[in-house]
């Protein structure tokens, strides 16, 4: 498909242009790097441009407080939501494969959440290359593929921007800023330097350190905060909880947030039965799930190998060096 | 049948009764949904009769506190333990942490009428059905057991840490500030409403389900944050709580209760 | 929305009601849906939650629910009463692959409130006798006062071999069976696996018990099914509380053929 370039001081028309029609979400810098809606040209300024978000961007498909559907005494009826059309820019590779991953796991041949679906239906991914790791992460070691819309690679003056899908061509086609060019994207900028560091040989292997003691070293430092889910960009368990109205008590509506499974209340059954009692098992299936089991499923691993979990980690409980050691 | 409901309180600041007229957008729909008998915070006539629902305040410091707690609870259905005083023992409760030497000079010398006890939790009295802990408690929460209440529903406490709400709010991390945040510690449920204006959470609303406090020790100490200053703000809103996770935390037995009794008898 | 929200239950209507024991009831809802025995039907009280409860009969036209009361959803929905309604979304899950069983024996081996499952196969088999051997029944209950389905019990003697054992009577109540583990009398009975399948339901020390007695009589594991419990929020493989291991409950199981879980380490 072909590519276009973006000259970086249009980037403000740029803006411009794409708010008419769409939301525009970035990594916006503050106290703490997370996306957020960028409302004013003041706010390009902060776009983080070099170092990965510490918050991904999970609470754009997995909101707070969800309203799932509204029910009347024995009634239940659909919300009326309609997801507004909305660009994420700057999202990392990590991100994005994040994003194919959830993609895997809740459209199946079965069943499709219908709130993922329509948020994803109408969001255009506009990743960035990431041009160097940091001390965590190991995307590289994580057979990451190209999933996006358009990819923005930074050159001295300008972007050059890649097409992968037929929505991000027609998105590059409307908009003026992006001017269509005959430069390739040379295999030199897709290169993202210091983002190995897991064994993958022993990555492979994983389900044979079960039962390893060695997980101890990691779960005894845990302080059940439920960070690395949090930031976890792949994570996607849920649960719901209904909110009723204060005056109609019979009304309500029942709501959708995220779960940690790495908490006892998340295996807890009727009768304070709890499957997951130990911290240890906890901690196991968190890196299980995503090394293992999500690979059982769907052949790729659900961790995309951002580091996120260790750098958000108060105790920075590296799993990824217990599991070297094994 | 509109629940008969009433608001007592022990020793205590009144902020936590304070938070249900504060209920602003809430407290009409909530005073047309129950039978509100006593609240002496806020009515002048108050009923002393049977009740389905008390919400009660404040920490149990003086014998006045344990009669006035015994009579509500012989009388009531649902008991509440409401604020952090109540449920955790709060403020009032660090001076069982500190040697009475320390503070025997801020006593009321010409009070000595007033028949002193360890400041304790209601429910190391009397059986509680629910603690809505906190100083003062959350509003929505508040709002939330009420509901949860006249539904006929068991009220489940907040079962996850402060930090999981305050990530989901995509606050910085106060750790990383070198800050002592007690948010993953604490029982969460009040939205992390301290982290989000940038303020270190206090462990107000009692531990959360899964604590791991030597570690949190070590974190601390990392940072160069001395134990002991750690300590002493594990003890502020929840030491009584702690002790069963924490057993370096040493409470100071100090039997003046006793003293107090005998005293009393004596007389 | 254009869009299936498959989250969203539909209203159905209680046609039925028996009070099984003592914290135990069965409801017949107005609902035709097909499904197979052992699949589970996602419950719904609005503004209590939802709760997954397996559907306990094989008709195509009710649908009969057995619930112990546990907790909040399942009491709420004791509180209903007949021609009231309750909110339910499913079939949902793996249930028991009956179109392999053709032309085999089946040895049912149920435990307390597990039995409940079971009986929808059997409801099965009495559709299409023809399509199956012997059916050989071994419940278990605690003492004589927890036998569920009392009424069924009968015809299913007449038409199968029914092996019913209490743990203890301590009430001295007359009943029809004896008392001691159900294990017992699968030991005691006398067939082997030719052409048998057997398939448990039942807390998990008894189906770890069962599956060796079974395997003693020379049953291969592909012969033996099992059914697990978990938490479930979604019912569809999305939420994630359900996981054994890799094996998501509600959407490869809740029946599992043994040899695909008997690797797991938190079967």
């Amino acid at each position: 498909m072909s590519n276009y370039v973006l000259q970086k001081e249009e980037f403000s028309a740029f803006f411009s242009q794409v708010s008419e029609n769409y939301d525009f979400i970035a990594p916006i810098k503050g106290k703490e790097t997370s996306f957020e809606k960028v409302t004013n040209d003041d706010m390009l300024n902060l776009i983080e441009w070099d170092e990965l978000p510490l918050f991904p961007i999970k609470h754009f498909f997995q909101p707070k407080d969800e309203p799932i559907f509204k029910y009347d005494k024995t009634t239940a009826k659909d919300v009326n939501s309609k997801p507004r059309k909305t660009v994420l820019f700057g999202l990392r590779l990590c991100d994005l494969n994040a994003i194919h991953h959830r993609d895997m796991a809740l459209m199946n041949e079965d069943f499709t959440d219908p709130f993922y679906k329509e948020r994803r239906e109408n969001s255009i991914l506009i990743g960035l290359h990431c041009k160097k790791g940091d001390e965590y992460c190991f995307c590289g070691d994580m057979d990451l593929h190209d999933f996006f819309d358009l990819m923005l690679y930074e050159h001295d003056e300008c972007f050059i921007i890649e097409t992968k899908t037929d929505k991000g061509l027609k998105f590059a086609k409307k908009i003026t800023a992006l001017d269509r060019t005959d430069k390739a994207i040379h295999a030199n900028d897709r290169i993202t330097e210091n983002n190995t560091r897991i064994d993958k040989e022993k990555m492979n292997k994983i389900a044979d350190f079960f039962t390893s003691e060695k997980w101890e070293e990691g779960s005894k430092l845990c302080l059940s905060c439920t960070a690395c889910n949090m930031l976890c960009p792949s994570c996607y368990c849920f649960e719901f909880t209904d909110e009723p109205e204060l005056v109609l008590l019979h009304k309500g509506q029942r709501m959708r947030n995220i779960s940690s499974c790495q908490l006892k209340c998340f295996t807890r059954v009727a009768g304070d039965f709890v499957f997951r009692k130990e911290k240890n098992d906890r901690f196991k299936h968190r890196i299980y799930h995503q090394l293992q089991y999500f690979k059982e499923k769907h052949g790729v691993t659900l961790c995309v190998g951002c580091g996120r979990c260790i750098r958000g980690c108060p105790k920075r409980i590296d799993w990824v060096d217990i599991l070297n050691k094994m | 049948m509109k629940p008969k409901v009433g608001v007592f309180g022990a020793s205590g600041c009144a902020g936590c009764m304070l938070s249900i007229p504060f209920l602003e957008d809430e407290i009409l729909d909530i005073i047309g949904q129950v039978n509100l008998l006593s609240f002496s915070l806020i009515k002048g006539r108050n009923i002393n009769d049977e009740f389905d629902l008390v919400f009660f305040e404040g920490v149990i410091c003086h014998n006045d506190d344990l009669e006035v707690l015994r009579k509500v609870r012989e009388k009531t259905k649902i008991l509440v333990a409401f604020g952090s005083c109540a449920c955790t023992g709060g403020i009032p409760a660090t001076r069982n942490f500190v040697d009475e030497s320390k503070f025997n000079h801020l006593r009321h010398k010409k009070m000595d009428f007033i028949a002193d006890r360890e400041p304790m939790p209601i429910d190391h009295y009397v059986d509680v059905e629910y603690h809505l802990p906190g100083c003062p408690p959350s509003q929505p929460e508040i709002v939330r057991f009420l509901k949860q209440v006249l539904l006929g529903k068991d009220f489940r406490p907040f079962d996850k840490p402060v930090c999981y709400e305050c990530k989901l709010n995509r606050n910085r991390c106060l750790l990383e500030d070198g800050k002592i945040c007690f948010g993953t510690l604490t029982q969460g449920g009040c939205d992390a409403i301290c982290p989000n204006g940038g303020y270190e959470c206090w462990g107000c609303r009692g531990p959360a389900q899964d604590v791991n406090i030597e570690e949190v020790y070590t974190l601390f100490k990392d940072k160069g944050i001395p134990e002991e200053q750690v300590r002493n703000r594990v003890t502020t809103f929840m030491g009584m709580r702690m002790k069963e996770h924490d057993k370096t935390l040493k409470l100071l037995r100090q039997d003046q209760t006793k003293k107090q009794e005998t005293k009393q008898e004596a007389k | 929305m254009a869009k299936d929200n498959i989250y969203v239950p539909t209203p159905a209507k209680i046609i039925d009601y028996v009070i099984e024991s003592g914290d135990t009831f069965s409801i017949k809802l107005d609902v035709k849906m097909e499904h197979d025995p052992g699949q589970f039907v996602m419950c719904s009280i609005p503004g209590i939650g939802e709760s997954a409860i397996s559907i306990c009969s094989f008709s195509r036209d009710y649908l009969e629910l057995n619930i112990r009361e546990v907790g909040n959803v399942t009491n709420a929905i004791s509180r209903l009463k007949k021609d009231d309604s309750l909110l339910i979304r499913g079939p949902y899950g793996h249930g028991y692959p009956m179109d392999d069983f053709k032309d085999n024996s089946i040895v049912i081996i149920g435990g307390g409130s597990g039995v409940a499952p079971l009986k929808g196969i059997i409801e099965y088999v009495d559709t299409r006798r023809s399509d199956f051997k012997y059916i050989d029944i071994f419940i278990g209950y605690r003492t004589p006062e927890d036998i569920l389905f009392k009424k069924q019990l009968k015809s299913w003697k007449t038409n199968h071999k029914v092996h019913l054992s209490v743990d203890k009577n301590p009430n001295k109540t007359k009943f029809d069976g004896k008392v001691g583990f159900v294990t017992e009398l699968l030991k005691q009975s006398d067939f082997d696996n030719k052409g048998r399948i057997a398939v448990i339901c039942g807390p998990p020390i008894m189906i770890k018990f069962v599956v060796g007695i079974l395997k003693d009589k020379g049953f291969n594991e592909d012969q033996i099914f099992v059914s697990a419990e978990r938490m479930m929020q979604c019912g569809v493989g999305f939420c994630g509380h359900c996981m054994i291991n890799g094996k998501y409950c509600c959407k490869d199981g809740p029946v599992f053929r043994y040899d695909e879980i008997k690797d797991l380490p938190e079967k």
